[in-house]
């Protein structure tokens, strides 16, 4: 019932009941789409190992150096099952992001299935408003990091069994396969958990040393070359962070501080003190798993940044265990008596109460994309020449970078800031400033197996004019001469038509009738939103102003 | 062999409960295209990890329904990342890589007999 409430609210709600769509659905910011973008490359590439040229300056041959699991799983299952790779990610993501949830569960009943019960409803405040970019916004590395990590802490609880740190060693992996800093967390509280083992035992069993041994092993096999790509890559930029600004700290994520945790945050603290009172054995690798989860959410005071402060997105679920067992607590106050059904039946009524509430704030969401630009871009996908460079004047869909990956080829837009000085200066003008739209900045490129070399230019030059370096480098930044362009020298004009400031369409249509006034241009694709014009004479005078 | 059957059995009902609730979360959806989504999740993550589960006999029912997604979708991307690494294409994976699961699930099984 739980799992039918929390789908329901963060897809099926969302996607009106319908699975696939013909575009991109209820992605909300650009790293939605930047992920789309990655797992697309790989299902057209075969596998997954390099990244899609035109989300890195052009660059065939680019190690992709992002976590690749979610890609991983989202690939394959659009090839399984021949549905568009926009809807096998989301909804792979949120499936994940569901079992987040239940892993947890399995962990609070280890403590106690009553505790458990009680706990469970209160995840769904995990589909808050609040908490929803967690999905819309394309944390998809992230949240398959959270679930495993909590998998990972459910599997300490297997440790013993025979063959339990094969389990572990894939649990572990895929953490570090999805997203690193957690990674780093459970093997944190992996450590504490055998200091804590030498420390009753007074010994370090060879049984122990064993299954460590096998558990490290496997790991290091299944994690190897994506850490090795990793360290040299985003950990020379990602690592410590040293951010002790916490709006800078929060880098992007939504604003989840102690007091957004509001009542539940009061009734958990409560349940942290009974957990302590209580002191049961059974209770204290659940609890202390949450409380050290729930801790690392202040890592933002050691300056980590935000890979501290996502942990606070899932507050909830580590609170959770305490606001069940402070719950339970009262209940049983109440009645001695039915200790699983009194809190069963509970359950349910929190469950539906819950989802009551939380439903009114969701409906249905289309996402920033619409059918025409997504029209817009594949047609540029299907139809244009590879190494053919698109200029994007304004759109209010296509103002973030990823969403124009789906074009597949190098996309420049016009910088909004810089085209309301245009606009507003009541005329024509000639001279348009473009921001590239790279994905990241690492240009990692395999001469061999273990040979790295890194290109130094941010964008491929179309001279060939580039180098691959020994030693990691930040490549350059984009030319001016490519950042700034002439109207008439433009090849490829992508001209929005209508936008929801009117001056932008007006400025837009006025560019597009005088580049259409040249018998050189050719409007060579359109629809009632977006004109695509061709400028086969790229550099010739094409204005009378 | 009859523990076989007993675990299809259950296969079959946790089948069943994940189409119906995949039936109604996607509503509009048709029967066809929710069975065929059902059919991927299994064959590539549910399967896969319950076989691997039978390396700790002693789980509850609850536990192996839920762990093996989750361990059935971390065993599926990390083998086959590293399959793709080495050139496997994932039109090879998405039959290889959970055939592999199996087996290895099979071997625990075996084993413990």
């Amino acid at each position: 019932m739980f799992s039918l409430v929390f789908l329901m609210l963060a897809v099926g709600k969302p996607w009106g009941g319908v699975v696939e769509h013909e575009f991109p659905t209820a992605y909300s910011a650009s790293d939605a789409f930047f992920h789309h973008a990655m797992t697309e490359y790989a299902k057209e590439d075969g596998r997954l190992k390099y990244a899609a040229p035109y989300s890195i300056g052009g660059y065939e041959g680019v190690l992709d150096s992002h976590p690749p699991l979610p890609y991983e799983l989202a690939a394959s299952f659009s090839v399984l099952t021949g549905m568009e790779t926009h809807d096998t990610l989301f909804m792979l993501t949120v499936f994940i992001y569901l079992f987040a949830v239940l892993a947890a569960y399995l962990l609070w009943r280890k403590g106690s299935v009553a505790v458990a019960l009680l706990a469970l409803p209160f995840a769904l405040f995990m589909l808050q408003k609040r908490l929803l970019p967690l999905i819309y916004w394309g944390y998809w590395l992230l949240v398959p990091g959270i679930t495993y990590m909590i998998a990972s802490l459910w599997s300490l609880t297997i440790f013993d069994s025979k063959h339990g740190p094969w389990i572990m060693a894939f649990l572990f992996s895929a953490i570090a396969l999805s997203h690193q800093p957690e990674f780093v967390y459970a093997g944190g509280f992996f450590g504490l958990f055998l200091l804590y083992r030498f420390y009753r035992e007074r010994k370090i069993s060879p049984a122990i040393l064993k299954k460590t041994g096998v558990f490290v092993l496997v790991i290091g096999a299944l994690t190897f070359y994506s850490l090795l790509i990793f360290s040299a890559t985003f950990l020379q930029t990602e690592g410590y962070r040293g951010a002790f600004d916490f709006d800078v700290a929060r880098g992007g994520y939504p604003a989840f501080d102690v007091p957004q945790m509001g009542w539940m945050g009061v009734v958990a603290l409560v349940g942290v003190g009974v957990f302590f009172l209580m002191h049961k054995k059974k209770l204290q690798l659940t609890g202390y798993s949450f409380l050290y989860s729930f801790l690392l959410g202040f890592l933002i005071y050691l300056g980590l940044g935000k890979r501290a402060y996502a942990q606070r997105l899932f507050w909830i679920i580590y609170a959770a265990f305490f606001i069940g067992l402070a719950l339970y607590f009262v209940l049983q106050f109440v009645s001695k008596k039915y200790r699983t059904l009194i809190p069963f039946v509970v359950s349910i009524v929190f469950i539906l109460l819950f989802s009551r509430s939380l439903g009114a704030d969701i409906g249905k969401n289309q996402g920033i994309m619409n059918e025409y630009d997504w029209d817009g871009l594949q047609w540029i996908a299907a139809n244009l020449p590879s190494d053919a460079w698109v200029h994007y004047l304004y759109s209010d869909t296509l103002i973030h970078n990823a969403p124009l990956y789906n074009s597949e080829h190098l996309a420049f837009k016009v910088g909004t800031n810089s085209y309301i000085k245009l606009i507003q200066t009541g005329t024509l003008q000639r001279n348009f400033s473009f921001g590239f739209t790279d994905g990241y900045i690492d240009r990692i490129h395999d001469r061999g197996v273990f040979d790295f070399c890194y290109f130094d230019q941010n964008l491929k030059p179309r001279n060939e004019s580039f180098e691959c370096v020994d030693s990691y480098i930040r490549s350059a930044r984009v030319p001016l001469a490519d950042a700034r362009k002439d109207l008439c020298d433009m090849e490829y004009v992508y001209i929005t038509k209508q936008t929801s400031q009117p001056a932008f369409g007006q400025y837009n249509s006025l560019v597009r009738e005088v580049l259409l006034s040249n018998n050189w241009t050719n409007e060579i694709y359109s629809n009632p939103l977006v004109s695509l014009v061709h400028n086969t004479q790229p550099g010739v005078e094409c204005l009378n102003v | 062999m009859s523990k076989l059957v007993d675990e299809g059995k259950v296969m079959s009902a946790l089948f069943l409960v994940v189409f119906i609730v995949l039936k109604i979360v996607f509503h509009s959806t048709s029967v066809f295209t929710v069975l065929k989504l059902t059919l991927g999740l299994f064959w590539l993550f549910f399967i896969p990890g319950y076989f691997l589960l039978y390396a700790l006999p002693s789980l509850s029912l609850i536990e192996r329904s839920i762990m093996s997604f989750i361990l059935g979708t971390a065993f599926y991307g990390a083998i086959g990342y590293n399959l793709g690494l080495v050139g496997v294409p994932f039109t090879v994976q998405v039959y290889v890589v959970p055939v592999l699961g199996v087996l290895i699930g099979c071997w625990f099984l075996f084993r413990k007999k």
